[in-house]
């Protein structure tokens, strides 16, 4: 395996699905075109602007929940399957890729012919949890530091494992055009909220609670302009954090694209976000003090994110649940998030903030 | 390599707002239980007032009972570590499931493996592994350490007497290995790699290392052409090695413990690599290249002596990919 990954080798790199997984293995692939490799990234076609262009990286089309064409993965000597579904290392398989590695998990194994069987947790629930992951009880980590391990393992050296996302020239100019709306100037930095959620999202931050923290910020210091980029379907809660914040600025329409997102944290002054993949578009692009609420999910996952970034978050005892919705009912109903008051907050941000 | 684990538990216990999870305290006190040679690579930093020395196992299981520990994090992965910490009555123990040590541990990691064999990976992703168990995160695994200015001042004045200017600069080696003979590259390959350095930079060599490994030291020295320092007769120790280290251009090192240092001090650094798993040091390398014989059958083989007899992970080794791997770490760091 150590000698597949050469220079010229032509590699085949199925990215994650979801943005925050997308933009924490972007390292591998820059250290696939560091080592000489021509190299192919599988994966959604709204995140292919955020990798820089390179001579030797081309891009496949995969949408999520669709078996990719094998077709279309013929000619590859190694694929590097980094999404958690069968269906990449299926179709990998069937084009006749002969080096096959990822993850293993389930069906996969059979799939893959280098399968790295991720860590376990074992023994009495990590402290703080109120609840051990479902068996086999895969040991909660950084999946950018799992995805290093991986391309280790093939004898690949990841030497920058910071993050890197590409902004285009017109999307900063996207940008910059929608904020001078709003009479931003063009060298002006803004506090990024990221506000909006998919309604009943376990993930959410609450708006009232958002609302709190942001005032007591703009109180304690000169804090800039507040700006709420918001996705598609997040439109309810990011307008009630607007409606909570006058003089906040929302960008919902229409929503920012994934390189306009990269470009407004280029202007960050500060970040607040959930622990979604915004999260990491702002690792990637800003040093900005940046505190994350984790509610639902547990921060073993994404503990590789450098000292400027904040973690917030209450222990429950039904947490970490990694549910999308929360299942309970009454007082214990999104209790993570919930339980969360200005002040647990506000202890993170002062000292990340260092003020 | 260990720091960043340490300075996150330091954090949780001596700050309400460094605790990641804002509600809970986790631990109210922080004791690092360390060998007494190994104390003072912490010295001069945040972690110091947390050190407790300890000179043998007994030391280590009466240390527990007297700090009346609550919960130890065991960043060794040996078997005896974790059965001193059971043995003294500690409640919670956390670590990795390695050594045959799952049964002592009440939290454990098992690391990930590849074809039911465990896979080698960073240690540092180890350690934040084992921390995690105990509700501590670390955000950044990016070793630091802290040397005090009167000791560098002592090291630099220590060189001018041996003729070497640091502001002028200087490529530090460690040439030593004390894991065994196996790690150990030639020499004189050493002492030409310092030379071909010199005559591109103008940093003459110094070369330094642990107790008995001063015929060594004189070894590079001697085969050497450009003026190589050898410290062999003047007394070293950890805290002037992390001067040393920190005020050099480049550190030359084997697969040894100062390549950690030079990562804590952000020097770049070049290491020769043998018989172990790169991936086993695999993290902080923006400063640092790794240079191997690759597609050797026999490497790694994680001995201390070859067992083939011909070490030809080492003496294959060319001091040609050592220079170009320092031409290549010195353009990362830029000027």
């Amino acid at each position: 395996m150590r000698r597949s990954l050469r220079e010229g080798a032509r590699v085949l790199v199925r990215m994650p699905a979801w943005l925050g997984d997308f933009v924490a293995a972007e390292p591998v692939v820059r250290a696939l075109l560091a080592r000489g490799c021509r190299v192919t990234v599988a994966g959604a076609r709204r995140f292919e602007p955020l990798l820089e262009p390179h001579p030797r990286l081309g891009f496949a089309s995969v949408e999520r929940g669709v078996t990719p064409s094998p077709r279309a993965w013929r000619g590859h000597d190694v694929a590097i399957v980094l999404d958690g579904s069968w269906r990449g290392a299926w179709a990998a398989c069937v084009a006749g890729i002969p080096e096959r590695v990822g993850f293993a998990s389930g069906a996969r194994r059979v799939l893959l012919t280098h399968a790295f069987e991720p860590a376990l947790e074992r023994g009495a629930t990590a402290i703080g949890n109120g609840v051990h992951g479902a068996r086999p009880r895969r040991l909660p980590r950084p999946f950018s530091a799992a995805c290093v391990e991986l391309a280790s393992s093939c004898g690949l050296e990841v030497t920058d494992r910071v993050p890197r996302v590409h902004v285009g020239a017109s999307a900063r100019e996207s940008l910059d055009a929608r904020l001078a709306r709003y009479g931003v100037a063009a060298d002006e930095r803004v506090f990024v909220v990221h506000a909006g959620a998919r309604p009943e999202s376990s993930k959410g931050l609450p708006p009232d609670l958002t609302a709190a923290l942001v005032r007591e910020l703009a109180v304690a210091h000169a804090a800039p302009r507040v700006v709420i980029p918001c996705a598609p379907g997040e439109e309810a809660s990011a307008r009630r954090a607007h409606e909570l914040l006058p003089g906040s600025i929302l960008l919902d329409a229409p929503p920012l694209d994934v390189s306009e997102l990269a470009a407004l944290h280029d202007r960050a002054a500060c970040v607040l976000t959930p622990d979604s993949g915004p999260r990491h578009v702002a690792h990637a692009r800003t040093d900005a003090p940046t505190w994350v609420v984790c509610g639902s999910t547990d921060p073993r996952h994404t503990a590789e994110h450098g000292p400027h970034v904040r973690i917030v978050r209450v222990d429950v005892p039904c947490g970490p649940c990694h549910r999308e919705v929360c299942p309970l009912a009454g007082d214990a109903r999104n209790a993570c998030m919930r339980r969360l008051e200005p002040r647990h907050l506000l202890d993170g941000a002062r000292s990340v903030a260092g003020h | 390599m260990a720091t960043p684990v340490l300075e996150a538990a330091r954090a949780a216990v001596e700050s309400a707002s460094g605790r990641e999870a804002s509600t809970t305290p986790r631990f109210e006190s922080l004791a690092i239980v360390v060998r007494s040679h190994l104390a003072p690579i912490l010295h001069d930093g945040p972690c110091a007032p947390h050190v407790r020395a300890i000179r043998s196992d007994a030391e280590e299981t009466a240390a527990y009972r007297e700090i009346g520990a609550d919960a130890v994090m065991l960043l060794s992965n040996s078997f005896g570590a974790a059965w001193r910490a059971k043995r003294a009555g500690v409640r919670v123990r956390a670590g990795s499931a390695l050594s045959g040590r799952r049964f002592l541990l009440t939290h454990a990691v098992v690391p990930p493996s590849v074809a039911g064999r465990r896979a080698p990976i960073p240690s540092a992703h180890l350690m934040r592994d084992v921390a995690g168990l105990l509700g501590l995160l670390v955000p950044d695994l990016h070793p630091r350490l802290h040397v005090r200015d009167e000791i560098v001042a002592r090291e630099r004045e220590r060189l001018a007497r041996a003729g070497v200017d640091a502001a002028s600069g200087y490529v530090l080696c460690c040439p030593g290995a004390a894991f065994g003979a196996a790690k150990l590259w030639p020499p004189a390959r050493f002492a030409e790699a310092l030379d071909e350095l010199h005559a591109r930079h103008g940093w003459r060599g110094v070369v330094t290392g642990g107790p008995g490994e001063e015929p060594l030291l004189d070894a590079v020295a001697d085969a050497s052409t450009s003026g190589v320092v050898s410290l062999s007769r003047e007394a070293r120790d950890l805290e002037g090695l992390k001067a040393l280290v920190k005020d050099a251009r480049l550190l030359l090192v084997g697969d040894s413990g100062p390549r950690w240092f030079a990562a804590a001090f952000d020097v770049p650094t070049v290491s020769v690599m043998g018989p172990n798993f790169p991936e086993l040091t695999a993290s902080s390398l923006e400063r640092a290249a790794i240079v191997r014989v690759e597609g050797l059958e026999c490497a790694p083989c994680l001995e201390r002596t070859c067992p083939m007899g011909h070490h030809r992970c080492m003496n294959e080794l060319p001091v040609e990919d050592v220079l170009d791997a320092a031409r290549r770490v010195l353009a990362r760091v830029g000027p």
